[in-house]
């Protein structure tokens, strides 16, 4: 038996469940000095921004027990630089392109998406409306007012399928979840990574450059399945679930919480070629339990009795 | 479809290396002996290998370390360690036979002189590591080589016998005093630029840099840098390592694990620098 791991993901055929998430991949080419980038369900391009960014100052990350905190603060050559040098590479991989983009304002993120839409190649647009390292991204994903508002105003420029990327910095996911979906958004990104600080007691100094960032890595998982059940019970588009994913039952286990497709990030810096290890991995998984479609086995947490299920 | 999959995995740069020897330089700083014919035979001076602490879930990272010394004959390759935290003190563990997880050769290593120069080798710390190999091949092409290596104290000192084996005229400092000369090697690098020199080579820590540099500049010499910074990745992805470097008189931000570690002097714009 050789089960079916593909997934939809709002219309676009995945392969398999894995997709890189933003920022830990570049824009294709390192990671195809590693593997055909077709082994991936699909490639998530770091954020592009309208216009050149140079990011935060260093150290721009700092290592803390099972987490990585880093405060690059999208250092991004622009839209404009992607389209004529990096997106004719990626055109050429055979894989789904998510293309993730970000914004100063608001306002940044239709003129982005209106640019985009006349590119072929595009899979879909993802709108990063949860960076903690840029002084107004996470404003925009903590407010479902906003929120919706920018996913209202992509739409509206753009036929690509569009997936807005949550921020787990709020008191309650899913209002922002909701009203993503309600202006529009087809499918959710899920979670980027949480504010996190850390301080070198030798020279009292904070160990980021610019003292605060995000933290992603296997520390943060539990919060992120945990976000990904709450919102697979209040949404219906699908969602693309990720944090601190290390091995393949970590794939599992966001499936399992509601995710239809799973995104890998830090782990990508210790070992590009994980990807062939989580791919065989749910497939074995699969194969032992006599399951023939990955997607059969989404948002099937075995809860105890009397507990609401979806 | 899990021959497919593999057959589309690209396997150059991910490499198991053999432990041959694991010692101990001085107080804090110790040498590890690898086997790999690949990286062995095609690493350059100033380039990088990223060394997974196995064993450790719990560190994510990779270790970077530039490659001190290669033995393409015998097959190997030397690091130099400083043990800093949990990652390296792990590494002092690592014993004969064992292997290692690498990533590399990685980055940009020095360029040689195409003809026989004078050339100044500036190391300080661990980062006098690097110039090892460097000075070994730049004796073996007839440059004359003068090396300024710099350390906290006498108890740190370490490789000055490996210069000096090349046959490189080896000026060693302390902070303290406790071995050679007394100081920084930026108190002493004046008087070494009063010698006939066409290129420096430089690697040690930012203080070093800042210090040393604009005395190079000064003197009319040219030169490359080799920088230390955190890194995520290693390969390019995480824009974690950046320097400041001037392309066509505009300055960019240059990953130094891709574009680096190894820049021109004459780029180079470090922070505060006067």
């Amino acid at each position: 038996m050789n089960p079916d791991l593909s997934v939809d993901l709002c219309g676009i055929k995945l392969a398999n469940p894995i997709v890189t998430a933003s920022g830990t991949c570049g824009y294709g080419r390192e990671l195809a000095q590693f593997y055909d980038l077709s082994v991936l369900g699909a490639f998530t391009v770091k954020s592009l921004t309208l216009e050149k960014r140079a990011g935060n100052p260093t150290p721009r990350i700092a290592e803390c027990v099972s987490g990585l905190l880093n405060s690059i603060g999208i250092q991004s050559q622009g839209v404009k630089h992607f389209i004529e040098y990096e997106l004719p590479f990626l055109r050429q991989q055979n894989v789904p392109v998510i293309v993730s983009i970000a914004g100063n304002t608001a306002d940044d993120f239709p003129r982005i998406a209106e640019i985009l839409d006349h590119e072929e190649g595009i899979s879909a647009i993802e709108i990063n409306i949860s960076c903690p390292n840029i002084e107004t991204g996470c404003g925009f994903g903590t407010d479902p007012e906003m929120a919706g508002r920018i996913v209202r105003m992509v739409k509206a420029k753009t036929k690509i399928p569009v997936i807005a990327k949550l921020s787990p910095n709020v008191t309650d996911i899913r209002m922002i979840a909701r009203s993503v979906e309600k202006n529009g958004a087809d499918a959710i990104t899920m979670i980027n990574t949480l504010m996190g600080m850390a301080i070198d007691i030798d020279t009292g100094r904070p160990k980021l450059g610019n003292v605060i960032g995000g933290l992603s890595g296997p520390a943060i998982k539990p919060v992120a399945i945990k976000m990904v059940w709450d919102v697979y019970q209040t949404v219906r588009i699908p969602i693309i679930g990720m944090g601190g994913v290390m091995t393949w039952k970590d794939v599992i286990e966001f499936i399992l919480a509601g995710a239809t497709a799973v995104g890998v990030g830090t782990v990508l810096f210790r070992d590009p070629w994980v990807v062939f290890d989580l791919v065989g991995g749910i497939r074995q998984y699969l194969t032992e339990r006599g399951i023939g479609r990955l997607e059969e086995i989404k948002g099937r947490v075995v809860l105890p009795e009397k507990r609401h299920q979806r | 479809m899990e021959d497919l999959d593999e057959r589309k995995k690209r396997t150059s740069l991910h490499i198991t290396a053999t432990v041959v020897k694991n010692t101990r330089l001085c107080s804090e700083h110790y040498c590890l002996t690898l086997r790999n014919d690949l990286l062995a035979s095609t690493t350059k001076p100033g380039q990088f290998v990223n060394l997974r602490i196995d064993g450790r879930d719990d560190l994510l990272l990779r270790r970077p370390f530039s490659v001190a010394m290669t033995r393409p004959l015998k097959s190997l390759l030397e690091i130099v360690y400083r043990v800093v935290g949990q990652g390296t003190r792990s590494m002092t563990e690592l014993s004969r036979g064992e292997k290692v997880d690498l990533m590399g050769p990685l980055g940009t290593g020095f360029h040689l002189p195409e003809k026989p120069m004078n050339c100044l080798l500036l190391g300080g710390g661990v980062g006098v590591a690097p110039l090892w190999g460097l000075a070994a091949q730049l004796s073996k092409k007839k440059n004359k080589v003068i090396a300024l290596l710099g350390f906290r104290s006498s108890d740190r000192v370490f490789g000055e016998d490996i210069f000096r084996r090349h046959h490189v005229e080896t000026i060693v400092t302390t902070d303290d005093g406790s071995y050679g000369l007394k100081g920084f090697v930026s108190d002493h690098v004046e008087e070494v630029l009063k010698h006939p020199l066409d290129h420096a080579y430089v690697c040690g820590p930012d203080s070093m840099l800042k210090a040393v540099l604009p005395k190079i500049r000064r003197a009319g010499i040219k030169g490359e840098v080799s920088l230390e910074e955190r890194m995520g990745c290693g390969y390019g992805v995480c824009l974690s390592c950046v320097a400041n470097i001037l392309e066509d008189g505009v300055v960019e931000k240059k990953r130094i694990c891709t574009e680096g570690p190894v820049f021109d002097l004459e780029h180079l714009v470090l922070s505060n620098e006067p």
